[in-house]
């Protein structure tokens, strides 16, 4: 009940401290940067693939705001001389990591799917001609936001944690490690055809998307055109049901965070008040 | 209370604490030193923050070493100032005593009346940027003292205040005090922990050079050779009267700046014979001064008895 309490804590406590008006004016800019984006490209007749380009402006909004927000969840601490009074209280150490990523990952999503949801709005008048590969209907726009805001729900989930590991691990250029990772593994890595690409988020949130959204077309489908599109698919990213990326991206969250929480328990931090003795 | 067997603390190739031995009931401790010397690590091995290199040592028993029951029986009040500008200095004690596992009316309670404690009930409500630098002490108190610790570390508390400041701080502590509490107050300026009349842990260089009440660590120190200057036109002349009628450990003379550098087990002696030498000799003394007071000097002294540079008389 008390870590409860202090996680519960540290969230309201960093909520707090978000609403200032320099932090909210950086929230908004990012919310609006996508849709701002979309607009001056459709303006200029420029938008070949809206949905791609929502796609990877918002995932960028939503990659930088966690990177400002999880990475720095000790070093913020360390440097703002607040660790000695937070870690010299029996929940602080926990607090601070589930505390801040949960602020994270609210911040993040909230950002992001704000950002998502004005880039709808500011397409609403185009033709996305995204095909089900199921039916071969329209994918609805209703089903297209949703399917995005539930990647971006999962995103900001799965990588608040995996980048609050990393502020824990690495202090001072946590952020830097964590766009190198980012780089080589959740792109790099994700678009090699073999089983390491598993070990890329990106490769299980586009197995997901391609569910949500309807691309894959059933195995017992009797169109030709779906079924080799099907087998392609099947040979470069397997066949698994939905619940087995969420199970992978769940377990990845909760691994994070546990070898996370397991470190920050265990790591003696050295403020600069300790090194001049 | 706590206890220190042989617990040295390195940090990397610098020593922080060194083979430190010593064991301590409750009461009231004031923890000595010079800037570096060790203090701040002293606290951050009792609160569990850091880990001996070598030794071990245990707090209300314990092994105090990431040990988050043993927390709660400590409060801290390290030397650092909260710097949280749009939050108010009671909202900041009352999530740092959320983090005790609190529940969170309860807390609050709990800050507001630690607040009022220290004189902050006025002003807990506003933002710490309006805070001048005593009341930011004063909400770095209040959270160390929210939860009503049995030991109460306090690491430069006087720092940064005025001399009201100062004065309240002292009543505070003593205060505390009274209530039959444990106190330990790290700092590096020798009247200030004195008023608490506490027993003193003398720490240089990682070291803890000596131990006991103030009045027995400053019997230790008229047993040890004092230095007295005086400032004289003829330190010449002086200087050979001095040597001719004293016991004098060593004598020096700063031509430049006119001045005298005597050395003597008996300082007292020195300071009376002094003026009739003057007077009968016709020399000018325009300053006389003993440079023995500073908490440095009683460290130079201690570092040197305990290399074995210097022996103390039986």
């Amino acid at each position: 009940m008390g870590l409860i309490n202090s996680v519960f804590a540290t969230v309201q406590f960093e909520l707090l401290r978000v609403l200032t008006l320099r932090r909210l004016s950086v929230a908004v800019i990012m919310a609006l940067f996508p849709p701002m984006m979309l607009f001056f490209l459709q303006a200029g007749g420029a938008l070949a693939a809206p949905v791609f380009i929502m796609t990877l402006f918002c995932g960028m909004i939503c990659l930088l705001s966690l990177l400002l927000w999880s990475t720095s969840n000790v070093y913020a601490e360390l440097e703002g001389k607040s660790w000695t009074f937070i870690t010299s209280r029996p929940y602080g150490r926990w607090s601070i990591l589930f505390g801040k990523f949960f602020v994270a990952f609210l911040v993040s999503f909230l950002i992001s799917w704000v950002a998502l949801s004005l880039c709808m709005l500011v397409t609403a008048d185009l033709e996305f001609n995204i095909l089900q590969l199921v039916d071969d209907t329209d994918v609805s726009k209703l089903r297209i936001w949703l399917s995005l805001s539930g990647l971006l729900f999962l995103a900001s989930m799965v990588y608040a944690a995996i980048f609050s590991l990393f502020g824990v691990l690495i202090q001072r250029r946590a952020m830097a490690a964590a766009v190198v990772f980012f780089v080589v593994v959740e792109v790099a890595l994700a678009v090699i055809p073999a089983v390491v690409g598993k070990f890329a988020m990106t490769f299980h949130m586009f197995c997901l998307l391609t569910h949500w959204v309807g691309w894959i077309p059933p195995a017992d489908s009797t169109n030709d055109d779906s079924n080799q599109i099907l087998n392609d698919f099947i040979l470069v990213y397997g066949r698994q049901d939905s619940w087995v990326h969420l199970a992978v991206i769940f377990a990845t969250t909760v691994l994070s965070l546990s070898v996370a929480a397991y470190v920050i328990c265990k790591r003696e931090y050295i403020t600069l008040e300790d090194s001049q003795v | 209370m706590i206890e220190f067997h042989k617990v040295t603390r390195l940090y990397k190739t610098v020593i922080g604490v060194n083979d430190i031995s010593l064991k301590i009931g409750p009461g009231v401790y004031g923890l000595l030193g010079p800037n570096g010397s060790g203090k701040t690590t002293f606290i951050n091995l009792v609160m569990g923050q850091l880990r001996p290199t070598m030794g071990h040592l245990s707090v209300f028993g314990m092994d105090p070493w990431q040990n988050e029951g043993l927390l709660n029986r400590i409060g801290l009040c390290p030397a650092i100032q909260a710097h949280y500008p749009f939050i108010s200095g009671v909202k900041w004690v009352a999530y740092l005593t959320q983090l005790r596992g609190f529940p969170r009316k309860q807390a609050h309670q709990m800050a507001v009346e630690s607040m009022t404690v220290v004189g902050m009930e006025q002003a807990m409500n506003r933002a710490m940027s309006s805070y001048s630098l005593g009341m930011r002490q004063r909400t770095v108190l209040a959270q160390s003292i929210a939860h009503k610790p049995e030991l109460l570390i306090l690491d430069e508390p006087f720092n940064g205040l005025d001399p009201k400041g100062r004065y309240e701080m002292t009543l505070f502590l003593k205060s505390w005090v009274k209530e039959g509490r444990s106190v330990i107050l790290a700092s590096h300026i020798l009247h200030e922990v004195e008023t608490l009349n506490p027993s003193l842990l003398l720490v240089s260089g990682g070291r803890l050079l000596a131990s006991g009440s103030p009045q027995q660590v400053r019997s230790i120190l008229a047993n040890c050779p004092n230095s007295i200057r005086v400032r004289c036109r003829q330190t010449a002349e002086l200087a050979a009267l001095v040597a001719s009628n004293f016991e004098i450990a060593s004598i020096s003379i700063d031509s430049k700046k006119q001045e005298l550098a005597i050395e003597t087990m008996s300082p007292l002696e020195l300071l009376k014979l002094l003026p009739g030498l003057a007077i009968k000799n016709n020399l000018l003394i325009s300053e006389l001064r003993s440079s023995d007071d500073s908490l440095q000097n009683i460290f130079s002294m201690l570092m040197l008895i305990h290399r074995g540079g210097m022996r103390l008389p039986e």
